[in-house]
């Protein structure tokens, strides 16, 4: 199977349904060697270099073939490169064909794809991105916490919840220098999805019919799976954060996708993401 | 009013876990003990304290004050590393408390201007 990229891949819901929507987590899944191909991207953003982690991770350890056709353009791989996706994917056992190319791009990584399974390990991770971000001196002091703050909350979700075979992954990144400088802070698992994780408080087992629910559902104040009335208010507190302008939040959970920005809230149904992801812009 | 230094205590920017608020447990329940009442709780320092850390901290200063009889009348956050928002309330409306931004005083109250940003009050629901 070969699933193909568009030019502009923001996120899975770019994908063809017919490609994209076969589930690498589903025992029945019978693809034996899975090719995701970027080769026509022109630009490759943080939540769909996440879906190919994700992807690839999930095929692999089924055992199964996988292999990561790059972008022609420079651009982008470069991108993928900075963010070691394509270091993870080989040390898989993915087949990546890495050119080697090498320019300066618009993107600093803050924090580099890094896999986590316990929030010790989360804790650290925040603390030390926390430190490269205020050592860049292109971030208001003002928005460190903020960032620190909503990774924390976001890794936190997906080490308790997610329940995923290939753990979980964090990634930050200080996009669009020059010109338009965000703060994208992006934490992706391959578990059960949010639907899944909320029913199991018995409160939501008949609210919840559809992923993109779900997902509406997991940001308002002390929705949580564990039934534990002082939980709840991790993914509040980020889509709290979000409520400034020009910031946004991105959530995608099986085949529900939820965006907000200030004036903005939107729940559909998507294509497939074989697990969560949470994507967290912050201009600065 | 007893005052515990939170960064003299975990050496981390940014405060994440229950587990992390845990390992203080016994400063804060020495701190309620000597507190008569009136407790502060310093983020000097502090880069970023999440949801998960705060709402613990909550639950530890409210089992310590419980077990040791001494009601909680004045709970302070000092160096707050970001402005109080809903995030803030919606931690403490499940522990029976309130947080507000303390009003503003005259620069001359201050003895050390230069190190006080904002405090927040705990206080209870009425």
């Amino acid at each position: 199977m070969v699933i193909e990229a568009p030019e502009v891949f923001r996120n899975s819901g770019d994908l063809r349904a017919k490609q994209s929507n076969h589930d690498p987590r589903d025992p029945a899944f019978s693809h034996r060697r899975v090719v995701i191909d970027l080769s026509r991207c022109q630009s490759v953003a943080p939540a769909a270099a996440m879906w190919c982690l994700v992807y690839a991770l999930l095929v692999r350890i089924r055992s199964d073939e996988c292999g990561l056709r790059l972008p022609d353009a420079i651009e982008p791989t470069n991108y993928l490169r900075s963010t070691m996706l394509l270091s993870i994917l080989s040390a898989s056992g993915a087949d990546v064909a890495d050119r080697g190319f090498d320019r300066p791009y618009d993107s600093l990584p803050i924090l580099a794809l890094t896999k986590f399974d316990s929030r010790h390990e989360v804790e650290e991770a925040a603390n030390n991105a926390s430190e490269v971000l205020a050592r860049t001196g292109r971030v208001a002091a003002n928005l460190i916490p903020v960032v620190g703050e909503s990774f924390i909350e976001l890794a936190n979700n997906a080490v308790e919840h997610a329940d995923s075979r290939i753990g979980s992954f964090g990634l930050i990144h200080l996009n669009g220098f020059p010109s338009k400088p965000a703060i994208v802070c992006a934490v992706a698992d391959g578990g059960i999805g949010i639907r899944q994780s909320l029913r199991q408080n018995r409160q939501f087992t008949e609210r919840l019919p559809f992923d993109w629910v779900a997902a509406d559902l997991a940001r308002e104040e002390g929705v949580t799976g564990t039934g534990d009335n002082v939980r709840g208010f991790g993914l509040f507190g980020v889509a709290e954060d979000t409520l400034q302008t020009g910031r946004t939040l991105l959530i995608q959970s099986g085949r529900g996708i939820f965006h907000m920005t200030k004036d903005l809230r939107r729940a559909g149904k998507s294509r497939l993401f074989p697990g969560t992801i949470v994507v967290a812009s912050i201009p600065c | 009013m007893t005052s515990v230094n939170v960064r003299e205590l975990i050496p981390k920017n940014v405060l994440g876990s229950r587990e992390t608020a845990r390992t203080i447990a016994s400063d804060i329940a020495q701190a309620v003990h000597e507190s008569h009442g009136s407790f502060e709780i310093d983020l000097q320092g502090v880069l970023g304290f999440a949801p998960a850390f705060f709402s613990e901290i909550l639950s530890m200063i409210g089992e310590a004050s419980q077990e040791q009889s001494v009601p909680l009348v004045k709970l302070v956050i000092a160096h707050p590393p970001t402005e109080l928002s809903s995030k803030h309330h919606a931690v403490c409306r499940p522990h029976g408390l309130v947080i507000s931004r303390e009003r503003a005083r005259r620069l001359a109250d201050y003895s050390d201007e230069s190190s006080v940003t904002f405090r927040l009050l705990v206080g209870w629901m009425a």
